[in-house]
């Protein structure tokens, strides 16, 4: 069916809502950043990089989501595998994956300090155990934060491996098999070459929320676990320093977008290399 | 009407900036009494005892605007609203010109509060009107603490407590403050409360990203010993948990109170400044401190009935061992203090 041309132009509409809003709050964060005591500069930025517990917050911040993202994928790979080739497993695989998204972030959260806190369900069994003489630290570390989020997280990996498992003709794997490719070979030859965008776009979704990640670092984060996330809050709520928090969004949306542009080139360079098998 | 696409941008534009400009137009025309105030509790009682018996005497409407943070509304806006509760810690919002100051001879209310609650900006006027007030005590899980065990803020360094203390959010507005005092300095000499802090610090298990998970850590002994406000450990008790008590030390306490202040540049700010009188009360003073343990400042309000069953002490030794603080002065060094006090606790654990 042809929609008389107004027509498109109004489903254009929500988008161009959205559009002026992300672009005011964008250019306004943006402004905000060069604002200075003096009036207008760029000292916000070297400032930031001068305080050693903003820099301790940058570096913790990456490698908390790169840790965050392979725990998903390790986890992702095999739920999406037996989704994609174990149809009937989609039943109770999915709800089981989803159910938890249904609960609010909140209550989620506090959910794992009753699993994992000093005195919550697993240190209760450690010591019940005789494993640990006193209750083991599982929370309120960089832990914590890493488990919280690969909970909150994982689904996202899970779905955009399984949305790229199902695009493969499952003959590929098949006619390796055929012709002598263990299974080993045909996973790292085969199948993990084909599912490659899936699995880097869910790295890169994982990646990307677990950087800004805020409600999960608060709760189930130690008082030196800061993460530029976090940071942005607390300098908005606590110091009301707009341009400093403006400062701290910037540098961690541009380092984790480098971040994601280094994926999407890495998917890019298999992608390229690996047309034959495509 | 034959639509076009020119027709169809101009509408859409239309569309676009029609929820700006109604927002606006709301917002000049808005009457009648528009507070700013936290949500949950504060937010629910303000609404039942201040807003409603107000309307319904005055005529005047009176609404509530829950925000987490009213301060960081005022910093980052002009006013849309005409008062909002708060702390004098926000002094700094009087410098900005974002809260108008209070000429006392126009509140005669206020002679029926003691001048120790009061905010003086200069002789002629205050910061804003007094409501309430709680204190900053320690909070203990007495399931994990035995009576006596801890009676001194310094206990909360001992070495036994490791990774079972927690700290509240507002470190550099109550606690450094407050150890200044105890250890010799004052609200404008914080070095001494730093080094307690930092002693104090190495026992924490976490600082709570919200009041709830801290009373959640107290009450499941993942926290046995917290410094905490008194009106929530009275809201717990009056629900009728038992575990969680409040300690005065033998140091006393610092006193925390709260004002209504007025914005400079809200919509009808006569409303607010009768609002304001109304909520220096006796009536709805009382009825708050039972309801969520905010405790009257105005000398006609009573204390509640149950308040030795509910806080250990008479209402008469409570004020013996309740300390002013000087909140303008620590207002004016707080974000420098906090600076200070992040990168304290951004080492913590790391040896």
């Amino acid at each position: 069916m042809r929609f008389p041309g107004y027509l498109n132009w109004l489903l254009m509409t929500p988008l161009a809502l959205m559009l002026v809003v992300v672009l005011y709050g964008s250019l306004e964060l943006m402004a905000q950043a060069f604002v200075r005591p003096d009036g207008w500069g760029f000292g916000n930025f070297p400032a930031f990089f001068a305080r050693a517990d903003y820099v301790r917050a940058f570096f913790a911040t990456h490698m908390i989501a790169a840790i965050v993202t392979a725990i998903s994928l390790v986890i992702a790979w095999p739920t999406a595998h037996t989704m994609a080739r174990h149809p009937a497993s989609r039943s109770w695989l999915v709800p089981l994956i989803l159910t938890p998204l249904l609960t609010s972030l909140v209550v989620r959260t506090f959910g794992w300090m009753v699993v994992l806190g000093p005195n919550g369900l697993v240190n209760d069994a450690l010591l019940a155990l005789g494993i640990v003489n006193e209750p083991a630290r599982l929370l309120f570390n960089m832990s914590g934060i890493v488990i919280g989020l690969v909970h909150v997280f994982f689904p996202f990996a899970v779905f955009s491996i399984y949305n790229a498992l199902t695009r493969i003709d499952p003959d590929l794997p098949e006619a390796a098999m055929a012709l002598g490719s263990g299974p080993v070979r045909t996973l790292f030859k085969v199948t993990l070459p084909l599912a490659s965008t899936g699995i880097i776009n869910g790295a890169s979704i994982v990646y990307l929320l677990s950087t800004g990640a805020i409600v999960t670092p608060l709760l189930l984060g130690g008082p030196g676990n800061q993460m530029l996330g976090t940071l942005v809050y607390v300098t908005i709520f606590s110091y009301f320093d707009f341009p400093r928090a403006a400062t701290v969004a910037i540098v961690l949306t541009v380092s984790a977008l480098a971040v994601v542009a280094l994926l999407t080139l890495a998917d890019r360079f298999l992608n390229r290399h690996m047309s034959v098998a495509r | 009407m034959q639509m076009n696409r020119r027709r169809f941008g101009t509408m859409a534009l239309g569309a676009l900036a029609a929820p700006g400009l109604a927002r606006h137009a709301a917002a000049q025309s808005r009457r009648g009494v528009v507070m700013l105030a936290f949500p949950g509790g504060t937010s629910a009682a303000w609404k039942k005892f201040y807003c409603e018996p107000f309307s319904a005497a005055s005529g005047i409407p009176a609404q509530i605007v829950e925000m987490t943070d009213p301060t960081s509304w005022y910093m980052g806006r002009g006013s849309e609203f005409n008062c909002s509760i708060a702390n004098p810690v926000d002094y700094a919002l009087y410098q900005q010109g974002k809260v108008e100051a209070m000429k006392i001879a126009d509140y005669p209310i206020l002679q029926k509060i003691p001048e120790a609650f009061w905010t003086r900006v200069d002789a002629e006027h205050v910061l804003g009107m007094p409501v309430y007030q709680q204190v900053y005590g320690i909070a203990i899980n007495r399931n994990f603490v035995k009576p006596g065990e801890i009676t001194s803020w310094f206990d909360l360094a001992k070495p036994q407590y490791k990774g079972k203390v927690g700290m509240g959010g507002f470190t550099d507005i109550y606690e450094v403050p407050w150890f200044s005092r105890i250890t010799g300095g004052s609200e404008t000499n914080q070095e001494s409360g730093l080094e307690l802090y930092r002693k104090i610090a190495a026992n924490l298990l976490t600082i709570p990203g919200s009041m709830a998970q801290m009373v959640q850590l107290l009450q499941r002994g993942e926290v046995i010993a917290a410094p905490f406000y008194s009106a929530r450990v009275w809201t717990l008790k009056k629900s009728g948990q038992t575990a969680i008590e409040m300690v005065i030390p033998r140091e006393g306490v610092p006193l925390i109170p709260y004002h209504l202040q007025l914005s400079r540049s809200g919509p009808d700010m006569d409303a607010a400044r009768r609002f304001a009188t109304f909520s220096a009360g006796a009536e709805p003073a009382a009825r708050v401190a039972d309801a969520i343990g905010y405790f009257p400042v105005n000398r006609e309000a009573a204390f509640p009935g149950d308040f030795q069953a509910l806080m250990g002490v008479t209402p008469e030794e409570w004020a013996a061992r309740v300390v002013p603080m000087d909140y303008v002065a620590i207002g004016k060094t707080r974000l420098q203090m906090r600076d200070r006090i992040d990168q304290i606790n951004a080492n913590i654990g790391k040896g």
